[in-house]
């Protein structure tokens, strides 16, 4: 017994004597973002710092790569730097609150018009790259990105030749919310779930930027876990979720809704539309329901990917991409 | 290597027999009974299922119960998710009707995915308050827990960011529940139903899961 108490009391000693670390320290467990490493590309847009890079010819037609989430990031859609070699200039970025780009206050996120906050950032990043009046931007977004780019045409269709949309969940709050409503689908007694939800007994109750992104790590596997809806293969890369921008735009998105649709009839360009084979809860009538206010639409079948179709069918989406943007150039 | 077996055996023993809330119906106990095990399950951040083991010890002054909660997560992996909490309790106050109760414990968790592996150091403490009688009962519930240490070891978020980094962390916060407890007992059986809503400390950063529930069915002797 003198000994178990001896063990025991030298244990836990010892454990608060050892060096421990606070996991809100930058950089600990989330990278550093653009303000904090000055080596990290950035552009300073709409009052805020972005994480920027582009690939290829900057008088070349340009090509906007914009990432799915809210508060997600583009590290699993660099494949597209390829069309770099196919005479386009392509821009990545990560938005606002997201990814490498600087953390913002949560009260930005919950302004009314918090989502016109991300199309000027959009707009910012079509003033910087476009050169000259004459040369053509693209736009090619995944998920919340082709909804977020539709949210721009729908307010600029003037500015853009054309866009390539992979699975928006909807163009609207209320056929988004009809597709969260598919493609989360939760079985309660699940091992995805459990290791969705078990990490928040323990990381409880800090605001720190930095733990709530280190959290959301363990919440963002649950869309890539075995027998997934929305037919990934398994995890792909990313820097940091943005769990700030990601949840409070969800709640404000409730709260006050949206409408991407309201002028996309004045788009008379042609849109490729694509969805993939293996996301259950998408499929062809959804395809068509979403792409329906654009006046002039390929919708096209993405065959052996799911719903992340940057990273697992980038194989198949790029001669498709290239042909469309090809005949637009 | 005997005290070494020994120490194996009793930790093995110590975590298959006890559960998460290794409750006490303080006006169905007597002289005759001195252990108290239970199964139960619910869902509380996660869906889960336990064992617990408590043992009343006798003394003059005020009724004392040891014991230990254990929790595993369903799911396919049965070993990688579980939380133990070693406990002792008492009851602090009671009159013919009413009852107060506190329980102080030390918890010990480990949670493994493909992202990380933690192991969580931490402890809490639960007061209950309410009508209580040897057939049963109902009282308010109040609850904390804090994470003290978190060893994480990063799996797959190592391989995204190798710059990330492996150790032991400090404090990573804590949770309050406020809830009711109910029970009701046959002889030597009793059943327990907990529920109620769980906060981050913070009261702003809040789980998904706000809820928590556990049904419990108890066998003293």
């Amino acid at each position: 017994m003198k000994k178990l108490f001896f063990y025991s009391f030298f244990g836990v000693l010892f454990l608060t004597a050892c060096h421990r670390e606070d996991i809100a320290t930058p950089g600990l467990l989330v990278p550093l973002t653009v303000d904090q490493d000055n080596s990290i590309p950035s552009l300073s847009i709409n009052g805020t710092r972005l994480h920027v890079e582009s690939f290829g010819n900057p008088t070349d037609p340009i090509v906007i790569v914009i990432h799915g989430g809210p508060g997600g990031d583009y590290r699993s859609m660099l494949s597209a730097a390829q069309l770099a070699y196919n005479g386009y200039f392509v821009v990545f970025y990560d938005q606002r609150g997201s990814g490498l780009s600087k953390r913002e206050d949560k009260s930005q996120y919950e302004k009314a018009d918090a989502v016109q906050l991300f199309i000027n950032d959009l707009d910012g990043i079509v003033n910087h790259f476009k050169l000259q009046d004459t040369q053509k931007v693209f736009l090619a977004g995944h998920s919340w990105g082709a909804m977020l780019a539709t949210g721009y045409i729908n307010q600029h269709p003037e500015k853009i030749s054309g866009a390539i949309l992979a699975e928006p969940g909807g163009f609207t709050w209320t056929q988004t919310q009809e597709y969260l409503d598919r493609s989360n689908h939760i079985k309660f007694f699940s091992e995805a779930l459990n290791n969705a939800i078990f990490p928040e007994q323990i990381f409880a109750g800090r605001s720190e930027h930095e733990v709530l992104d280190y959290k959301a790590s363990y919440f963002g596997a649950f869309e890539n876990a075995p027998g997934n809806t929305i037919g990934n293969s398994g995890p792909y890369p990313f820097w940091r979720n943005g769990a700030v921008a990601f949840n409070t735009l969800i709640d404000n998105a409730d709260k006050n809704g949206f409408d991407f649709t309201t002028r996309l009839n004045q788009f008379p360009t042609k849109i490729l539309f694509l969805y993939s084979e293996f996301n259950t809860a998408y499929g062809l009538d959804w395809a068509k329901t979403v792409s329906s206010p654009y006046p002039n639409v390929d919708v096209q079948l993405l065959n052996g990917t799911g719903h992340e179709m940057y990273y697992f069918g980038w194989n198949n989406l790029y001669p498709k991409a290239l042909t469309y943007l090809n005949n637009l150039k | 290597m005997k005290i070494y077996k020994i120490a194996l055996l009793s930790s093995w023993l110590l975590a298959f027999t006890n559960s998460y809330s290794q409750e006490i119906n303080w006006r169905n106990t007597d002289s005759s009974s001195s252990h108290f095990v239970s199964i139960n399950f619910g869902a509380d951040y996660s869906s889960y299922y336990g064992l617990s083991y408590g043992y009343k010890i006798k003394n003059k002054f005020a009724p004392i119960v040891i014991g230990n909660d254990f929790n595993v997560s369903f799911g396919k992996q049965l070993t990688d998710d579980w939380k133990s909490r070693t406990t002792i309790q008492t009851e602090l106050w009671h009159n013919k009707h009413f009852s107060w109760s506190l329980k102080t414990g030390f918890i010990v968790k480990r949670f493994e995915s493909e992202i990380a592996r933690l192991v969580n150091l931490g402890a809490d403490i639960t007061t209950i308050f309410g009508f209580s009688k040897p057939k049963g009962g109902i009282g308010l519930v109040i609850h904390y827990d804090r994470s003290s240490s978190t060893h994480i070891k990063n799996k797959l978020l190592k391989e995204y960011y190798p710059e990330i980094k492996d150790g032991w962390y400090k404090t990573s916060g804590g949770n309050f529940k406020f809830g009711i407890r109910g029970n009701y007992s046959i002889k030597k059986w009793n059943t327990y139903l907990n529920i109620g809503k769980t906060y981050g400390q913070n009261f702003k950063d809040n789980p998904t899961l706000p809820f928590y529930l556990d049904i419990a069915i108890q066998k003293q002797f």
